[in-house]
């Protein structure tokens, strides 16, 4: 039993927020010191033939080694410190980070961009075959930790969410979030107790999984509300098997709606408030990201930035106060002539507080300062070649441009610079698209001007082009190799013979539940909250 | 955990509370949870009552952890 302090070392939300906020840390130190991590942060880029992929492996070998040591040695540490068998750990660990290795590949390979399936739905999917084939040995489910390798990967992906976006989303992800949560709660309660007859704890364990952040949600309010073993036990295999196969079916849906007429935006909001959890509902963002990605979408991360909103910190945060509000109901309504004696009071939300949450604030909080306090703003000159290649995931212009006619407008002209003997142009400060424009018109336009002008203005976002380029796209490529390793131990994980012990009743009383969270949250995601979520990018 | 805690659950030789042989009662429970997070905190399993509870409950049955 960890108590006190001890939290800080025996419960896998703490490894995560100091790993992942070590990981972000070492970035922000790195590039300081005027270097950057991306040399070794790296993933599979695209191959089309045994060249092209001998080429990549051999280009970025040293990278995977560095990678797996580094997770490697980070995970058995924490693993043995929190009281699992290390020697078992590392095999399974060698075997995770090998087949992640793989999928990636596999995931970047020709035959999956004509397929759209990205590695993040790839690695689930080898992870099911498998799993549903073969035993997994019993050392093997020492390295399975779904749970504590997300919760990095959310950690880390706060250093990529701004902490702006929060704090001007986060209200509406709240309202949502809570509308959804409160309404399939009571649906699946009413249709547990009411309906089929169910306990009401019973009844609670189920809706709180529908409800709030999945198997743990029904474990806390469990506990909260003194339920039965079995009825956890079967709250844990219903919530499973549904998380499982939403995984696979908005995956699914999302690649026929996204981006249009569903936006990106909309999407991960919806995916937010109708997975039942955190590690389920990324295995689909991020599959969505990917393949954003790969078409060139301008905005991919956007659906990872809904979804983080409206799940973490629209339901997640909120379990606390599920449990204290479910364990006052619990002692006066359902508990009546109980065995025992006990009291409950307001610590219950601090002590069911997920605290890698905690990390995922700070992450967010450390980046939003280290941009305000580095960036030189105006002082900056940016310059760009006049002969070169334009080169963004959305675009690439290759132009060759000449500057020497053009009438620098009078507004820009102590800006705005060409330097004809060292072939470039410059622009002091971040360039607006208005004063892009500007420029371009003044430059009479043309893909070659077109190509420069870019380029220029963005060399000129110093945010974009120095710290996103050298800290933060690296700790993204990072919190990839943590998903991905995740989503393959859900696949590993989940064995259908051994989850399909329920009776039918908690089932359909939870299908009744998913029959109205899905539609509510579609519906207001795509409709009441569409502006919002679908220019959510405005808001960073 | 200290001496002078009440004698509940926690201290209970029938309560079960080690991540491990909870994940091991619990099939599944790693596939998108764990016993080592901070949502489950303290409780565990009355092997008594057969109940997931809190730690913080108080009976005749009690009989110290060795």
């Amino acid at each position: 039993m960890a108590n006190g302090l001890q939290q800080l070392w025996k419960k896998e939300d703490w490894w995560a927020v100091w790993f992942g906020l070590g990981i972000v840390f070492t970035g922000l130190l790195v590039f300081l010191s005027g270097s950057t991590i991306k040399g070794w942060a790296v993933k599979p880029g695209k191959w089309t033939d045994m060249g092209s992929l001998g080429a990549d492996i051999a280009k970025h070998g040293l990278g995977y080694l560095i990678i797996f040591l580094l997770f490697g040695v980070v995970f058995s540490i924490s693993i043995g410190i929190m009281g699992r068998s290390v020697k078992e750990y590392i095999p399974g660990f060698v075997i995770l980070f090998v087949g992640s290795l793989i999928i990636f590949y596999l995931s970047a390979s020709p035959w999956a961009k004509a397929a759209h399936i990205g590695a993040p739905l790839l690695a689930l999917i080898v992870g099911l075959v498998i799993g549903n084939i073969v035993k997994m040995p019993e050392w093997l489910q020492t390295s399975l930790r779904t749970e504590y390798y997300i919760k990095t990967g959310i950690v880390l992906l706060g250093a990529t969410l701004p902490l702006t976006l929060i704090w001007n989303a986060g209200p509406i992800a709240f309202l949502q979030a809570t509308i959804v949560s409160v309404g399939t709660w009571l649906t699946i309660y009413l249709a547990a107790t009411k309906l089929f007859g169910l306990e009401p704890q019973f009844g609670a364990v189920l809706g709180a999984g529908g409800a709030v952040c999945g198997v743990s949600a029904s474990i806390a309010v469990g506990g909260a509300v003194k339920a039965k073993k079995d009825h956890i036990a079967i709250g844990i295999a219903v919530v499973s098997v549904w998380a499982i196969v939403m995984i696979l079916a908005l995956s699914v849906v999302v690649k026929f709606v996204v981006p249009d007429p569903v936006s990106p935006g909309e999407a991960g909001a919806w995916v937010g408030t109708s997975e039942f959890a955190d590690a389920a509902g990324f295995a689909v963002v991020a599959e969505m990201q990917s393949t954003l990605e790969a078409s060139g979408y301008a905005h991919p991360d956007a659906p990872i930035q809904t979804f983080t909103l409206m799940k973490v910190i629209g339901r997640d945060i909120w379990i606390g106060i599920w449990c204290l509000i479910l364990s006052i109901v619990s002692v006066i309504s359902w508990e009546k002539g109980g065995k025992g004696k006990r009291s409950v009071g307001p610590g219950v939300i601090w002590e069911r507080f997920p605290k890698f949450v905690l990390g995922f604030f700070a992450a967010s909080i450390i980046m939003t300062m280290v941009t305000v306090q580095l960036d030189p703003g105006e002082a900056r000159i940016a310059s760009a070649p006049v002969h070169g290649t334009y080169k963004t995931k959305a675009e690439k212009i290759k132009y060759n441009a000449d500057f020497s006619t053009m009438a620098v407008p009078a507004e820009l002209a102590d800006r705005f610079a060409f330097d004809a003997e060292k072939g470039k142009i410059t622009f002091q400060g971040t360039m607006t698209r208005g004063e892009y424009e500007t420029l371009l018109a003044a430059a009479g336009g043309g893909k070659d001007m077109e190509g420069a002008l870019k380029n220029l203005k963005l060399k000129s976002d110093w945010f974009t082009s120095v710290l996103k380029s050298k800290v933060i796209s690296p700790v993204k490529t990072l919190r990839s190799w943590a998903f991905v390793i995740c989503f393959l131990c859900i696949g590993l994980s989940t064995r259908f013979k051994d989850l399909f012990t329920f009776g039918l009743k908690p089932f359909w009383a939870f299908t009744i539940g998913v029959c109205v969270n899905v539609p509510l949250g579609y519906f207001l995601s795509t409709q009441v909250f569409s502006e919002f979520w679908s220019k959510i990018h405005e808001l960073i | 955990m200290s001496d002078t805690a009440p004698l509940s659950c926690s201290r209970c030789k029938h309560f079960v509370d080690d991540p491990h042989e909870l994940e091991k009662l619990f099939t599944g429970v790693n596939i998108l949870s764990s016993t080592y997070g901070s949502t489950r905190g303290d409780s565990g399993i009355c092997r008594l009552q057969d109940t997931f509870q809190l730690p913080v409950y108080v009976c005749d049955k009690f009989e110290e952890r060795s």
